[in-house]
């Protein structure tokens, strides 16, 4: 009996040795510890025709031997596995020079890219995000912004003009006549009478102007308004304000000169140029050799627009200002063609990626 | 409009210390923008005046010659193409080392002894655009070189010397001072240029003159608000004819022709007080009477310039006794225009009413310079010097020159000089930095403002010339201090300010969101279209015309405001299928509505501007639109958790395919739409692919924004999930399909889900394969297989029941 177990012990060493693969090994494994089948199963069953002491005896070196050979098994598995993993590493080709898979992802406009990055530099100074009507009341498009009648900027060519009358125009009052905003100023007059004061708030938003076409000027463009009125604002506070807000856009301290400027809504009223950022200041054709750019008209609050929005200008001042908004983006993307940005293009679009 | 140096100079002391790029950029910063400082000399460094002794062809080009020239201390071999190059003839010689402009193209050069096809050539004799004397010497003829040889100059002379070019022209901004009336000339820069360098403003140097009643001049004016001053004067012996040189250079210096002794003196006064005039010859002024009124509708007029003008009842008119002879502050009449046979001038000095004058410039396109300074709104105040310093010149030009009449003077008119009080304190906030109190008083009396000072405050009473609305306020004063101190003077300090909470926008915020959600997970493109739409467009494609209308549209026939966003959206379509097989555009923005009311007109109105809901939009094109359309309206539910649900109605656009439209209702109101685009639109638009678009009113769903949905329990028991594959009726909808599953019980059946909808050719013919997963699950105990299997076939049979259902083997 035991001589039989040592033959199978030995023949089974041998059988597992020279397999070569994993389904050899299979076989193997079945035709010795095959549960019904097995050779070593087979001399197991016979154990019973024994005695107790040889029963005890033989089946303790069974044991021994089934341990050793499963032992080999295990051994010789994970070599085999190891080595069919090592082969297909061979074979299993891939060309990793294939473009990746393509995910849907869509745009946004440029413009409303660099509008809420904007909008979250001014969430961090502290100013609401406000909106208005694009059709606006004489009212609040000049009036309230002391721009009286027969201002120049009222005349045909600055202005769009809405044919007929507001809603409800049966009353006594004069009517109004209804433009299409040329700046997002009628904002401020209407958040103060909202808000009253003190306020900060900016309005990004969609303005016409009733102008020549070329690359760089367009009847429709956007602009980004803003205002801060609280006591004793200062000259010296505009201007660190608009220093703190040019650092957010432009992400380093930018050199800027402020200068007289007039707008009827402001007193006084200045443009702020930044230092050209192309030539540092040294004169290129992008600042026409002047090593500024004007970006941002700006200025103190004039009373009369301050008293349309019911806030009272002994107590109160304050600030506003008007960015660019569109020419900030055609600067960032050098996008030398304004109409690309309302041309719904995709070829135009799809460069858009959303990045924030 | 151009200032020269040499001009100023005349007015402010001490300017020749001072660099006039320097000057330059301190106007800019202090008053106007300054556009360029030209040095009138710099482009003729190293030019002299030469005298051609020698001309010969070139040996080896047709159309050059070689020149001697001689330039005073030697004479210098040059090659040169000139076409009117003639012996003897003074000529503009650039030497080596003079900087020019090759046919006044591109960048300076900077010339060097060469050879021209093998033949030394010296210097350069030049063209006037190559030394920026084309204006003063204009080429008759391509490759003509400046002649000089009518001036008689002295050989070897430099050229700016000869010419008495030794100025400085700085070409002002004129948006940027459009708001001062005083600026317009030359007097008036002259000051602020001597309150900015700190020195002395010469007074205006006027002079008296004897005056006779020989001739009894008669102003009458009719409308003094259109006309608050008219000041007239007549003068005798005045030969028309050509100015001094002084007189020309001067206004050569700007840009200015000379004509003749009189308009050049009218021209000059302008350009140095910023006062137009204008100058009658007497001889066409019937009854030495002028009338000051409007004109009658279709009154006609020849103006200076030999066009006819027809006019309207707002145009302001000066007539003799019997005729129209100038449209007021605008350009005077052919009829009455000084010749050369004129003896006696009528000389005009008024003020007009600055909108009057810009209407009618505006309408008739006369906006001379005469007009541009009138709307500026001039101190009445001015006219009379002006007319005083014009008798002044014309008796200096023309020293025969008698004045026969009396001066003339019909006004009305009253300023407010204020004074404007404000505290020091009041300066001190508004600034945010205390200047010296001496510093602002000596700024403001420079400007010529009146100051009373004491220890509370100031008052400051305004000079004549910017009390026609430019200065009235406190706040014009401190613009008045600071601009003059230098704004970049003043230290920037940030305010100091409470800190509070920041009400949300929150349609913004959730417009912000939305975009980021259709652009990040649904793949749309965001575009921008105009908020114009084109009528006619919109009559193609049989949409009804109710839209809010422009006045003055930009295109002739865009002249609708949209009211949907779709129309121009179809378009955007449209044209990107040339170079896109599928589309996913969307836009956000505001429509309007023109009989809904929108925002107030004014505070206290009741009168309301049309609705502007803001609106978002979308275009599909690709294999199933209309499900690409639904899935968008669909995900956006899912992630903001909107309760949508979608409902069969007739469309009300044209865009709209009649069957395959659905709107979108939430709270039950409808808050969008969504549809396939109705073939005959496609077909305006010449599309031959299946489009599907969508919208939804953002204000209207944004008040269900944001929903915090709680958390639900996880599952306690799994579920069991079997899949149906039915053969139907085409026309049967999934919609009642499920239906019928759901109300097979309502218990264990937790969901309903659709997963496959096919015909084939193994499909009868009107019928569709459709499989959909039943989801059995209790959150009571785990449930039988039996139980399931037993409402599994409970729903086949209703289904075969109810509509007619194969189960698919």
């Amino acid at each position: 009996m035991k001589n039989d177990l040592e033959k199978l012990q030995q023949r089974a060493k041998q059988a597992i040795a020279k397999v070569v693969n994993l389904d050899e090994l299979k076989t193997v494994e079945l035709k010795y510890f095959g549960r019904k089948d097995g050779e070593l199963n087979k001399i197991l069953k016979s154990l019973k025709d024994l005695s107790a002491t040889e029963k005890k005896k033989i089946g303790q070196f069974a044991n021994q031997v089934k341990l050793e050979l499963q032992q080999l098994l295990n051994q010789q598995s994970q070599i085999l596995s190891g080595q069919k993993i090592d082969q297909e590493l061979e074979s299993d080709f891939l060309d990793t020079s294939l473009p990746g898979k393509k995910s849907d992802r869509g745009s946004l406009n440029p413009n409303s890219i660099v509008q809420y990055e904007l909008e979250d530099i001014f969430r961090s100074l502290g100013f609401m995000i406000l909106d208005g009507p694009e059709v606006e009341s004489d009212y609040y498009n000049f009036e309230a912004l002391n721009i009286p009648a027969n201002h120049p900027a009222r005349d045909m060519q600055d202005t769009f003009y809405i044919n007929g009358k507001e809603q409800g125009a049966k009353s006594k009052e004069k009517p109004q006549k209804l433009v299409l905003r040329t700046h997002t100023s009628p904002v401020q007059v209407r958040a103060m009478q909202k808000y009253g004061a003190p306020i900060r708030a900016v309005v990004p938003g969609r303005v016409f102007r009733y102008e020549a076409l070329d690359a760089s000027h367009e009847h429709t463009f956007y602009q980004l308004e803003g205002l801060m009125v609280d006591e004793n604002i200062s000259i010296a506070n505009l201007i660190a304000v608009m220093k703190t807000l040019l650092k957010g856009i432009f992400k380093k301290d930018v050199k800027v000169r402020l200068r007289p400027g007039y707008f009827p809504f402001v007193e006084p009223g200045f443009e702020l140029d930044i230092h050209c950022l192309i030539c540092n200041g040294k004169g290129c054709s992008v600042c026409n050799q002047t090593g500024w750019v004007e970006l941002l008209p700006c200025g103190m609050v004039h009373p009369n627009v301050l008293r349309a929005g019911n806030i009272d200008p002994e107590k109160y001042s304050g600030f506003a200002f008007g960015l660019g908004l569109t020419r900030l983006v055609m600067m960032r993307y050098g996008i030398d063609n304004i109409r690309l940005i309302n041309s719904g293009d995709l070829r135009f679009l799809k460069q858009f990626k959303v990045s924030s | 409009m151009q200032i020269s140096l040499n001009w100023l100079k005349q007015h402010v002391e001490g300017l020749d210390k001072v660099d006039p790029q320097e000057l330059g950029l301190k106007l800019t910063m202090a008053t106007v923008e300054v556009e360029s400082v030209e040095n009138q000399a710099e482009l003729l460094i190293k030019v002299v005046v030469g005298k051609i002794v020698k001309l010969e062809k070139h040996p080896d080009a047709d159309r050059l010659q070689v020149a001697q020239v001689d330039i005073g201390n030697k004479k210098v071999k040059v090659v040169c193409g000139g076409s009117n190059l003639k012996q003897n003839m003074l000529v503009a010689m650039a030497l080596s080392g003079a900087k020019v402009r090759w046919h006044g193209e591109g960048e300076l050069v900077e010339l060097k002894s060469t050879k021209v096809r093998g033949v030394e050539s010296d210097g350069m004799i030049c063209a006037g655009v190559e030394i920026g004397l084309d204006s003063l010497f204009p080429a008759k003829a391509k490759n003509e070189i400046v002649d000089l040889s009518v001036l008689k100059l002295q050989v070897g002379q430099p050229l700016a010397d000869a010419l008495g070019l030794n100025d400085v022209i700085f070409e002002i901004d004129n948006k940027s001072l459009t708001n001062r009336p005083d600026l317009w000339g030359h007097y008036g820069i002259a000051r602020e240029v001597a309150a900015i360098v700190g020195s002395k403003l010469k007074p205006y140097k006027l002079d008296k003159f004897k005056k006779n009643k020989q001739i009894d001049l008669k102003v009458k004016i009719d409308d003094f608000a259109a006309c608050p001053r008219y000041m007239a004067i007549a003068l005798e012996g005045v030969k028309i004819s050509e100015s001094p040189d002084w007189l020309k250079k001067q206004l050569e210096a700007i840009g200015q022709k000379s004509i003749n002794n009189i308009v050049d003196i009218t021209n000059y006064v302008m350009y140095d007080l910023g006062q137009p005039l204008h100058a009658f010859s007497a001889d066409k002024i019937v009854d030495n009477k002028i009338i000051v009124r409007k004109a009658i509708a279709r009154e006609k007029i020849t103006t200076l310039d030999g066009e006819a003008r027809k006019l309207i009842e707002d145009d302001l008119l000066i007539t003799d006794n019997e005729k129209p002879i100038a449209l007021a502050g605008v350009m005077g009449n052919q009829n009455s225009e000084i010749n050369t046979n004129t003896n006696v001038v009528i000389i005009e000095s008024a003020t007009f009413e600055p909108f009057t004058v810009r209407k009618t410039a505006d309408r008739l396109d006369l906006r001379s310079e005469a007009a541009i300074r009138f709307e500026k709104n001039l101190d009445p105040n001015l006219a009379e010097i002006a007319i005083n310093k014009a008798v002044n010149l014309i008796q200096e030009v023309i020293p025969e020159a008698k004045v026969v009449s009396n001066l003339i003077d019909e006004s009305k008119f009253k300023l407010d000089q204020g004074p404007i009080s404000l505290s020091w304190e009041f300066i001190d906030k508004r600034i945010g930095e205390k200047l010296e109190q001496k510093k602002i008083i000596s700024i403001l009396q420079s400007l010529g403002f009146d100051i009373k000072a004491n220890k509370h405050g100031l008052e400051v009473k305004v000079p004549t010339w910017r009390a026609t609305k430019d200065v009235s306020i406190k706040e014009d004063i401190i613009e008045e201090i600071t601009r003059i101190f230098g704004y970049d003077n003043i230290t920037p300090q940030m305010p100091a300010v409470a800190i509070d909470y920041l009400e949300e926008n929150k349609l913004r915020v959730f417009e912000r969101r939305l975009k980021d959600v259709l652009a990040l997970s649904l793949g749309a493109n965001e575009v921008y279209n105009y908020s114009f739409v084109e009528q006619k467009f919109l009559e193609k494609l049989n949409q009804p015309i109710t839209h809010v209308e422009l006045v003055n549209p930009w295109a002739e026939g865009v002249n609708l405001m949209r009211q949907s966003l779709i129309p121009n959206l179809l378009k955007s379509a449209a044209g990107n299928l040339r170079f896109f097989e599928q589309i996913n555009l969307f836009e956000v923005g505001k429509v309007f509505i023109k009989d809904q009311a929108g925002a107030k007109v004014k505070p206290d109105s009741k009168n309301k501007l049309p609705a502007q809901p803001l609106m978002a939009a979308g275009i599909i094109v690709d294999q199933d639109p209309f499900f690409t359309a639904k899935g968008i309206i669909e995900t956006l539910a899912q992630q903001f958790s909107f309760k949508f649900s979608f409902v069969e109605s007739t469309p009300v656009n044209a865009w709209c395919h009649p069957k395959q439209h659905l709107n979108i209702v939430l709270n039950k109101k409808v808050v969008g739409c969504l549809c396939t685009v109705h073939p005959k639109v496609a077909e305006v638009l010449d599309v031959k692919v299946k489009m599907a678009v969508w919208q939804l009113d953002l204000g209207e769903v944004v008040d269900s924004y944001p929903v915090v949905n709680k958390y639900q329990e996880l599952p306690k028991y799994p579920a069991v999930n079997l899949d149906l594959s039915v053969v139907i009726d085409d026309q049967v909808k999934w919609k009642d399909i499920k239906s019928l599953v759901l109300a097979s019980d309502n218990t264990i059946i937790s969901a309903v889900d659709l997963l496959d909808v096919f015909k084939n050719d193994k499909i009868e013919v009107g019928k569709k394969s459709l499989t959909f997963r039943t989801t059995y699950q209790s959150d009571e105990r785990t449930l039988e297989m039996d139980e399931v299997n037993k409402l599994h076939e409970k729903i086949i049979a209703q289904l075969k029941k109810a509509v007619g259902a194969e189960v698919r083997g």
